[in-house]
């Protein structure tokens, strides 16, 4: 079965990647080495090239991605004419602590779109319950009563609710295997904020029974329902900027591709077979639970010889984003220390060398704010490790030799590392502008604000978020463990006193920061305003950035035509959430009537 | 590797209400660890202790 992307075009598409990052690092670890030498190099001098090197080459690697993104288009794979389904799915539904309302309203849409498709007989539903909280888990049960009698989903749809939750998420799929796996073909694996389009799901169990050695196949979730400032640029960014970045990863990942955790769908056998988790050795934040399970059943998967595969061109997979910076560094905190985890795998037997590569690039993610960080220190040190300036250093030559002027090459490296940051989205708003994709976001006048306004908002956030994961790797690389912290969703607006109690230790930093660099290095403090700034107004900004947002920037295809199964969600909410009694007819609320 | 076919799939009967279906499919635990693995924790706990002292 023909499939989007081969071996060779995933090796040539790593081989551009690589070469074009290691070139643009090692441009910039020259061009920085020859400023430090104007006024004679110097230890710090090293240091700071080797942090510039680093993190130039994550730079360069990212834009990388949406280069490749741009050079081709989303295709499906090749496949044979659709004479039905002969499988069987179940689509898992994972929750903890979540609203069962919300989340059982999510589950009645996407069984009423697939009563559309004609093959809902093919798919059952299981709700895994790990809700810790004896209340909720309650109104889980008494919504489950509704929900079996609006979808007459007896013998399809199922909840169970877990004794004790170990192996958080992953543990709770696990036991879903352990305990019906062999009943399915194929498991579509959810989170509790995930929403699918039947045809969608239909699309998927038909593309996994034509491809037998695919043993796990990825959507490209959009992140949709967002209200807020933050949320919205992040939805923005996911809907506009992310296709175009997940086709160049898709490119370069080929067979061995990515495993997001949820919307993607497994061949049951296959990860029974390949992905039982073991408990790492040795005690949380490192030891324990794999938190990041789903890079690493991805990995498994692979070792094992299944194809793994992201297939970008499938619409119709929807999740929900946080709406607040405070929401998505928690989230983030979970995923640091998943990521960090993954040391203690990476060098695991039998791993397909692009997956290690995959861990690596995940730690990588969360440890180059610490060498921008670092960069930033020994700048501001470097004055106290400068040699003295020797204007005569040729013995008996009576005429001073004056240091060359090498500004225009820490100016030139600035705009490269700036353009590596800006250019790719500049990129994808220019594309979209002269293909036409620009007019199912508002048209190319709203494309273009609403991409200067994303870029103008996430280089003031970027500084905060840098702090944030700066404090999460810290964390994790001495001992404390995150735990797991349940999802907020909904809505995520922060006062300023509840913003400055997540944030008064960033504005400290800032304010002390600015300080010793006027104090030691007053020349840099131009340089540093961009990212002292944000850190000290922190509160303010994650106030804003958590309220309502109001205005036509940011626009999604999705926020001009919501997609049917969206619709659905909404109607099927609205009506439980103004009539919470559980009716004694099963026929109220049938999809026809919705 | 093993492919696997539709009609290798157990089917159960309709399953009683609410309760998921009894096919148990064993996950075996794999082996992910060396003995000499690397971690980050041992990169940078006796960096930090030497700062430290």
């Amino acid at each position: 079965m023909a499939k989007a992307n081969g071996p060779s075009e995933a090796s040539a598409a790593r081989l551009l990647g690589l070469v074009f990052s290691l070139v643009a690092a090692g441009g910039a670890f020259l061009l920085f080495l020859q400023f430090g030498w104007s006024d004679g190099l110097d230890a710090m001098d090293i240091v700071r090239a080797a942090f510039i090197l680093v993190s130039t080459f994550w730079l360069a690697w990212g834009a990388m991605q949406a280069v490749l993104g741009m050079m081709s288009r989303a295709k499906p794979p090749a496949l044979p004419p659709f004479e039905g389904l002969s499988t069987r799915t179940a689509i898992l539904v994972p929750v903890y602590n979540e609203d069962p309302v919300t989340v059982y309203s999510r589950i009645a849409a996407m069984d009423a779109s697939l009563k559309a498709t004609g093959y809902s007989d093919h798919f059952h539903f299981a709700i895994l319950s790990d809700t810790r909280k004896d209340d909720i888990a309650a109104l889980e049960m008494e919504w489950y009563d509704r929900l079996l009698a609006e979808c007459d989903g007896e013998g399809r749809m199922f909840y169970r609710r877990r004794e004790s939750n170990a192996g958080r998420k992953a543990g709770n799929i696990e036991d879903f295997f352990q305990r019906s796996g062999a009943a399915y073909d194929f498991a579509l694996i959810l989170d509790a904020d995930s929403l699918m389009e039947g045809d969608t799901i239909v699309e998927m169990a038909r593309r996994m029974e034509a491809d037998t050695t695919l043993g796990l196949l990825q959507t490209l979730p959009k992140v949709t329902r967002s209200t807020a400032r933050f949320g919205r640029a992040m939805q923005f960014s996911a809907s506009f900027h992310s296709p175009i970045f997940a086709r160049g990863l898709a490119m370069m990942q080929g067979r061995t591709g990515p495993f997001w955790g949820h919307n993607a769908i497994v061949r049951c056998r296959a990860f029974a077979e390949s992905c039982g988790l073991p408990e790492l050795p040795g005690k949380p934040p490192f030891g324990g639970h794999i938190m990041s399970h789903d890079y690493v059943e991805a990995a498994l998967l692979a070792r094992a010889g299944w194809v793994v595969r992201l297939d970008d061109d499938l619409a119709g997979s929807f999740e929900e984003g946080p709406e607040n910076i405070v929401d998505h560094a928690k989230r983030d905190r979970r995923w640091c220390q998943g990521n960090l985890q993954h040391s203690k795998i990476v060098g695991a037997p039998g791993l397909r060398m692009w997956n290690r590569f995959v861990f690596i690039q995940g730690i990588l993610s969360y440890i180059s704010p610490l060498f921008w960080l670092g960069f930033l220190m020994a700048s501001i040190a470097a004055p106290w490790f400068a040699p003295p300036l020797n204007y005569f250093p040729v013995e008996g030559w009576p005429f001073p030799v004056f240091p060359s002027d090498e500004t225009w090459k820490a100016i030139g490296l600035a705009i490269g590392i700036f353009g590596l940051l800006f250019l790719p989205k500049l990129l994808v708003a220019a594309d979209a502008m002269t293909s036409g994709r620009a007019r199912r976001f508002g048209g190319s006048g709203l494309v273009f604000g609403s991409t200067l306004a994303e870029l103008v908002l996430s280089s003031i956030n970027a500084p905060i978020l840098m702090m944030f994961q700066t404090r999460s790797v810290m964390q994790v690389v001495l001992g404390a463990d995150g735990g797991w912290p349940t999802n907020n969703r909904g809505d995520g607006t922060l006062a300023l006193g509840e913003s400055w109690a997540a944030t008064w230790w960033i504005v400290l930093t800032g304010v002390c920061g600015l300080a010793a660099t006027w104090y030691l290095a007053p020349g840099l403090v131009p340089w540093l305003l961009p990212i002292a700034v944000p850190m000290i107004v922190a509160p303010y900004v994650v106030s804003w950035t958590s309220k309502a947002s109001t205005t036509r920037t940011f626009l999604t295809p999705l926020e001009i035509n919501p997609s049917p199964v969206m619709l659905l969600q909404d109607r099927y909410l609205a009506r439980w959430q103004d009539n919470p009694e559980v009716p004694s007819d099963p026929a109220v609320g049938q999809p026809a009537h919705i | 590797m093993t492919s696997v076919t539709p009609s290798e799939t157990q089917t159960p009967d309709t399953p009683p209400r609410g309760s998921l279906p009894e096919a148990p499919l064993a996950m075996p635990k794999q082996v992910l660890t060396r003995e000499s693995g690397f971690s980050l924790r041992k990169l940078f706990l006796p960096l930090m202790s030497r700062a430290g002292n």
